[in-house]
């Protein structure tokens, strides 16, 4: 591409021109053909008027990726010792960032029993579809796991080793024989299969059910639980938390004064409330708004509606750990009868 | 018109501009050509609608996501396209109004990165400012247009359209191109010349 070229109406400019070609000259867009076209084709497969025809054209190969790569994320990094900070100090970095937080499923409480929340934390960057699932699942394992304590995983150690995605499924492969037994005295194994399914979609961006292997072979039971060839996400209304907060992140340390929430909620509730309480007294409390999600975001978070707060001042507060809460009513989809749900983030004010 | 102005005009694609704008008898060939179209639209403008997207958002990972998306649109509404012809000026204008989209709701996934990584700091103003940092600066100045400015100039500087063609992505009128054309360079210029007389001679 040529800088200097001169735009017949325009040949003063060249200054400007070469300044707009300049500044993203350093940037190498990774080749994505392999995932635009298995995403034009799987419409096409959805429809079955369709589905016979050109099933050669443009085939992508199966991508495998090995556990070779490990966890080495920038997520790690912080865990459990330094907080993310907003407004800190900087640090070196390329010209231009690259998006690589992936929404993670965890399993937490809820007035009526056990439900999916969702998590973002930093991955290792990747352009690869099976990376992308292969480093969002391995953040479940226990020894990683949620950063918000309220949320817990069923998974335990080692549970995923390698990730094949096909045109009509995505491979796991489990590492370990301790991912195929009960895991948790709750009986909550079913939710602990949906954590993976949920995790392994929203990496990809595209809905697609889940085959676990261990050893090369179809894994007949994991965590305890008998699974099929092929595990759907289930998307009824029982399995997710009718609200679920997206930013702040656990343990974020504010100290620019402000604060902006944001997150998700089952299309069902209506109201969202939030409150932000220090030592179990509400300091501020406000009403969230809805939003739509779209573009990345969206397929991060599975489509699902959202919410967020506008700017909360919170500059006149004495530093400590406050306690932000989200609470949906929700008129009845996700239970039988009209409840309340919430979730909670701790951040630290300075 | 230079070679590079060619290959980003409304000119068909040399691959893909002869038949598909012809009515197919049946939808497998509609499909094939969709799909040879789309193909043709990535290996052609990949590269540049990216980094297109980056000077309109500043974050690669999310223009190939939006450049993505935006080629799937095309390939989605293939059917409905009145002038497959036109089929890049349909994609660029996608990629516009999903970088803008995407600025407008970016919560999630960038809030939670620009925690992490804190904001930049500029260099102190003895500093020569070279290569990275200049490029990051620039961007950053980007950013700081009007919306609309920094779209008009993207188009203009970088895909080097012509005011029609602007008029035309971004729905607005040729008077309005030209005044923020005019407005943003006037705002870009200081800035650029702040950053020294390096910027235009390594090209």
């Amino acid at each position: 591409m040529n800088g200097k070229d001169m735009h017949p109406n325009d040949s003063g400019n060249d200054d400007l021109r070469a300044v707009f070609h300049d500044a993203v000259s350093d940037v190498e867009p990774r080749d994505r053909l392999a995932e635009v076209r298995r995403r034009t084709r799987a419409r096409r497969t959805t429809k079955a008027r369709w589905a016979p025809v050109l099933v050669g054209a443009g085939a992508v190969a199966a991508t495998v990726v090995a556990a070779t790569f490990v966890v080495g994320g920038l997520g790690d990094d912080d865990r459990d010792d330094e907080p993310p900070v907003a407004g800190g100090p900087t640090s070196e970095e390329s010209t231009v960032p690259t998006t690589s937080a992936a929404g993670l499923y965890f399993v937490g409480e809820t007035g009526t029993g056990l439900r999916l929340f969702r998590e973002f934390q930093a991955v290792t960057p990747t352009s690869d579809p099976a990376e992308k699932v292969l480093f969002a699942l391995q953040r479940l394992a226990s020894d990683l796991g949620p950063k918000d304590h309220g949320y817990r995983t069923l998974w335990p150690e080692d549970s995923f080793t390698a990730v094949e995605v096909e045109d009509d499924r995505i491979v796991v492969e489990l590492g370990t024989e301790a991912a195929l037994q009960p895991t948790d005295p709750t009986g909550a194994a079913y939710l602990g299969v949906q954590q993976a399914v949920y995790t392994a979609e929203a990496a990809l961006g595209e809905r697609l059910p889940v085959a676990f292997e261990q050893g090369g072979e179809p894994a007949r039971e994991v965590l305890g639980l008998r699974v099929g060839a092929q595990v759907d996400r289930d998307t009824s209304f029982g399995i997710t938390a009718p609200v679920n907060i997206t930013d702040p992140s656990e343990g974020l340390l504010v100290e620019d004064g402000t604060l902006s929430a944001n997150g998700t909620m089952s299309t069902n509730v209506r109201r969202v409330e939030w409150t932000l309480s220090l030592g179990g007294d509400v300091v501020d409390q406000g009403e969230a708004t809805h939003i739509d999600i779209e573009g990345p975001d969206a397929r991060a978070t599975l489509g699902a509606p959202g919410w967020e707060t506008s700017e909360i001042d919170l500059s006149g507060l004495a530093p400590g750990q406050y306690v932000f809460t989200v609470t949906g009513l929700d008129v009845g989809q996700t239970s039988d009868t009209p409840s309340e749900f919430s979730d909670t983030r701790t951040i630290t004010v300075r | 018109m230079t070679a590079y102005a060619a290959t980003t005009g409304i000119a068909p694609h040399p691959t893909w501009g002869v038949g598909v704008n012809e009515a197919s008898p049946d939808a497998t060939d509609a499909r094939a050509d969709a799909d040879a179209a789309i193909e043709a639209l990535y290996l052609a403008h990949w590269n540049q609608l990216v980094r297109l997207s980056v000077l309109l958002v500043h974050d690669q990972g999310m223009a190939e996501e939006i450049v993505q998306d935006a080629l799937v649109a095309v390939h989605q509404k293939w059917d409905r396209l009145a002038d497959h012809h036109k089929a890049l000026a349909y994609l660029r204008q996608a990629v516009v109004n999903r970088s803008r989209s995407a600025l407008r709701h970016r919560g999630v996934v960038t809030r939670y990165l620009a925690r992490q990584q804190g904001p930049d700091v500029a260099p102190g103003a003895d500093q020569p400012v070279l290569g990275d940092s200049r490029r990051r600066m620039v961007l950053d100045a980007l950013q700081q247009l009007p919306r609309r400015q920094r779209e008009v100039l993207a188009l203009r500087y970088y895909l080097d359209l012509s005011e029609a063609e602007i008029a035309e992505t971004l729905g607005i009128s040729r008077g309005a191109v030209k005044s923020h054309a005019s407005r943003g360079s006037a705002t870009l210029r200081p800035i650029l010349e702040g950053l020294g007389p390096d910027l235009r001679t390594d090209q």
